[in-house]
């Protein structure tokens, strides 16, 4: 039984001519099943990075220069973590799907990535669609990226992630393109999904509301670094950091109503 | 008094054409009346495909609707041509949401902030290069800016550029579509900020397209929702605005929660 997954002391720089830009400077984060972390922060705080890099997806010229990522406490190298062990959503789900290729091409390459692919593939897809709420999955195995709506991608999106059993998710920015009705639907879906299915999940977000919505614990980020982590509550009531402080007074400036 | 703009029974509807031949068209605006007094401001609100963008693109003139009209000062727009053209030009300036989309790459900041002076205003080139700085400290940047390419600058910054940029030919109403929704929060509420205090400082009135009532209340005296390309209802906004309309009620019940709400976990 998995129960954690844990980046430790991870460093990521871009080379610049002949010194290192550092982009992501000693992070450690625990993400346990059950719980959802969120990690948030400016726009080119290193979020993303985070991300991107404790799965080994940097863009080229950004490499990980330090640090490790432990599944139960064991070193797990980044093409075992990706699809097996950590399955992912994405901000704009309009730019992450191959325009070419229909649902159901996306479902079996999901599954063929994990060593998943058998006969049972279509009846698990289209359970999967189910799941996350796609109604008529039949029609939508044969459908392209651009015969849906956006908010039918992310639940696609979300439905493949499913596909590949990981016990982890990790969320980058996954309501952020969507209008709020839709986001407000499909946070409900992850919110279910992650109790339901008792997955780890860590969420990017820059918006303090949907880190109110759903989130356990939080992890801030500022200039690379992780500078507070706490529950979700002390986040709001107790900010220890300006960062912190600048994050929440912008968020619940917001609500004149609720200030 | 007369309206900047008005619409008056304005539809619109887009067809696809591919090689097996024309989709059958799809209405995306129906029967839409609106009038934008001066120095108004107007949240136009509505969820994605609503309609709203549209609106927005055919209050600018960039498309023409397929029956209705659209009026400036009275005229409509269609109809205008030599210095009232010009005139309408200035006068109605937009905000995209994709600043990077939204200028040339390969031109300076000042180049990006002269061009619209050099199309729509008398001004030769020292008073233009003058009015660029001028614009780009108004917007809290920095004179030197002008220098830079936009690849050099923040998501932040560029949208500063652009808003300088709608600024530049003294606009009676600016358009913001989506304007402020790519930035993050603490950048949203400084646009906001900037945006009130030039509203103010320049009496324009600004038509405001979003589908996040949240900032409606901040920035807007009066909200406009769409549904499926129809007003569905036009009320004032003040400070515990409730929305009537079903789909109102459905943006306003869509809002995220000022506070934590999760369930207690237990402490591990």
């Amino acid at each position: 039984m998995t129960a954690t997954l844990t980046i430790e002391n991870l460093r990521i720089a871009a080379r610049h001519g002949n010194h290192d830009h550092v982009l992501v400077d000693g992070v450690s984060l625990t993400i346990r099943r059950g719980r959802i972390l969120a990690l948030v922060g400016a726009s080119g705080c290193g979020k993303s990075m985070t991300c991107s890099g404790a799965q080994g997806v940097l863009p080229p010229g950004v490499r990980v220069t330090h640090g490790e990522v432990l599944h139960d406490g064991k070193p797990i190298a980044p093409q075992k973590l990706r699809g097996h062990v950590v399955a992912t959503i994405l901000q704009n789900p309009r730019s992450a799907f191959n325009p070419v290729q229909t649902m159901a091409d996306h479902a079996r390459e999901t599954l063929r990535a994990v060593d998943k692919l058998d006969a049972g593939w279509r009846s698990r897809t289209l359970d999967a669609f189910d799941t996350v709420g796609l109604e008529d999955s039949e029609t939508v195995l044969r459908l392209h990226a651009f015969e849906m709506s956006g908010g039918m991608l992310q639940r696609a999106m979300i439905a493949l992630a499913l596909l590949s059993d990981a016990p982890f998710l990790f969320a980058d920015e996954p309501t952020t393109d969507l209008d709020l009705i839709v986001q407000a639907r499909i946070l409900d879906l992850l919110d279910d999904l992650a109790r339901r299915r008792n997955l780890g999940v860590l969420m990017i977000t820059h918006d303090m509301g949907v880190v109110a919505r759903l989130a356990d614990e939080v992890a801030v980020m500022e200039n690379g670094r992780i500078i507070e982590m706490a529950s979700t509550r002390d986040i709001f009531d107790n900010p220890q950091r300006i960062a912190t402080r600048e994050l929440v007074e912008a968020h619940m400036a917001l609500y004149p109503e609720v200030a | 008094m007369t309206p900047i703009l008005s619409a008056r029974s304005v539809s619109k509807s887009y067809s696809t054409v591919s090689l097996v031949g024309q989709s059958k068209p799809k209405t995306v605006l129906r029967d839409i009346d609106l009038d934008i007094a001066a120095g108004e401001s107007i949240a136009l609100l509505g969820r994605s495909g609503s309609g709203k963008s549209t609106l927005g693109r055919l209050l600018l003139g960039f498309e023409r609707p397929d029956s209705g009209k659209i009026a400036f000062a009275g005229t409509e727009i269609g109809g205008l041509s030599g210095e009232a053209y010009r005139d309408y030009r200035r006068s109605v300036q937009i905000v995209f949401q994709d600043s990077l989309g939204a200028v040339n790459p390969r031109h300076t900041i000042g180049r990006i902030l002269a061009e619209p002076l050099r199309h729509l205003t008398t001004l030769n080139a020292d008073e233009r290069d003058r009015k660029v700085r001028a614009l780009l400290m108004q917007v809290g940047l920095a004179p030197d800016d002008m220098r830079k390419l936009p690849t050099q600058m923040s998501g932040g910054q560029l949208q500063r550029v652009c808003i300088a940029r709608a600024i530049a030919p003294g606009p009676k109403l600016l358009v913001l579509d989506e304007a402020v929704s790519n930035l993050d929060l603490v950048l949203q509420m400084q646009m906001i900020e900037l945006l009130k205090q030039l509203k103010a400082s320049l009496d324009m009135a600004v038509l405001f397209i979003t589908h996040d009532l949240r900032l409606v209340r901040l920035f807007c005296g009066r909200v406009i929702v769409l549904a499926d390309g129809a007003i569905r209802e036009d009320a004032p906004v003040d400070r515990d605005l409730k929305l009537c309309s079903e789909e109102g009620r459905l943006l306003q019940g869509a809002i995220l929660p000022a506070r934590p709400v999760h369930r207690q976990i237990e402490v591990a």
